[in-house]
């Protein structure tokens, strides 16, 4: 019985592309690896984004000479 | 007139001043890129919304502690970040293996026991011991004593051997004869040994 690869790239390979190429060419390096057709218009929750956001508003760093960086969240 | 697209070094230096615009417009700018490849390697949205909300933390955190160095490499910072964050998680995952009660109709939590045994239960239990301990005494008297050391002892075989004067695979032998004769034994003697 003929036993087909499931994948014919590595990891790394994959992470490479992901770094490395510009937008148009990662895109359709992830649908060819992956035969995933629509993959450039999944994006994250609006809710996750609006989170990363408010952390970011509500973060403070309080530099200290002996304590290194003192983190503060406020909300 | 052509819209001046700012880079984004320029984006991270005015957030670095403060300005949170910026770090919305990186968010925006790359969001797509990271999240897919999030995406493609867990294969779970929420799991990849997850990822991606911890990526962004540490690239807040890490700006904001100036520990950023500007090399012109923000996206492959981000990347990196982000496959360091999946392959955690498979570690993670794999350390602790996580019953997926999501496929099919079986469900886990109908078959633990949340609450303490019930007095019936405690009783049903006591008889099944006392009925195995009945059973025991019918052994040969070798097999007995392998079995008593090993269960009720909490011996191992290696001490069994030596304090019976024999080779371990002889203990383990009298061992495994010991249970196939409990189990006729069961079967002959029609004892049901079930809560």
């Amino acid at each position: 019985m003929q036993m087909l690869m499931k994948q014919t790239f590595t990891l790394n390979q994959l992470f490479l592309l992901a770094c490395n190429e510009n937008e148009k060419e990662f895109f359709s390096g992830m649908r060819f690896m992956f035969a995933a057709k629509h993959i450039e218009s999944t994006s994250p929750s609006e809710s996750v984004i609006k989170n990363i956001l408010n952390y970011s508003r509500g973060l403070s760093i309080l530099k200290t000479k002996f304590t290194g960086n003192v983190k503060l969240i406020l909300n | 007139m052509k819209a001046h697209k700012e880079s984004d070094k320029d984006l991270i230096s005015g957030y670095m001043s403060g300005n949170q615009i910026c770090l919305e417009k990186l968010i925006y700018r790359h969001k797509n890129r990271v999240f897919a490849y999030i995406l493609l390697l867990v294969k779970d949205k929420q799991l990849a919304d997850d990822i991606f909300q911890d990526t962004f933390i540490k690239v807040i955190n890490t700006i904001r502690n100036g520990s950023y160095q500007e090399e012109g490499k923000f996206i492959q910072w981000v990347m990196r970040i982000a496959h360091n964050l999946i392959i955690d998680h498979f570690r993670k995952s794999k350390r602790i293996p996580v019953f997926d009660n999501s496929k099919d109709d079986f469900d886990i939590f109908d078959t633990i026991k949340f609450t303490d045994a019930s007095i019936e239960d405690r009783m049903i239990t006591d008889q099944i011991h006392q009925d195995v301990r009945k059973l025991i005494e019918f052994l040969p008297p070798e097999q007995k004593e392998v079995l008593f050391m090993r269960h009720y002892s909490d011996m191992s075989f290696k001490d069994i051997a030596e304090q019976t004067d024999v080779s371990i695979n002889t203990a383990l032998g009298r061992m495994r004869y010991a249970l196939i004769n409990l189990r006729k034994l069961i079967e002959e003697k029609n004892v049901i040994l079930t809560t």
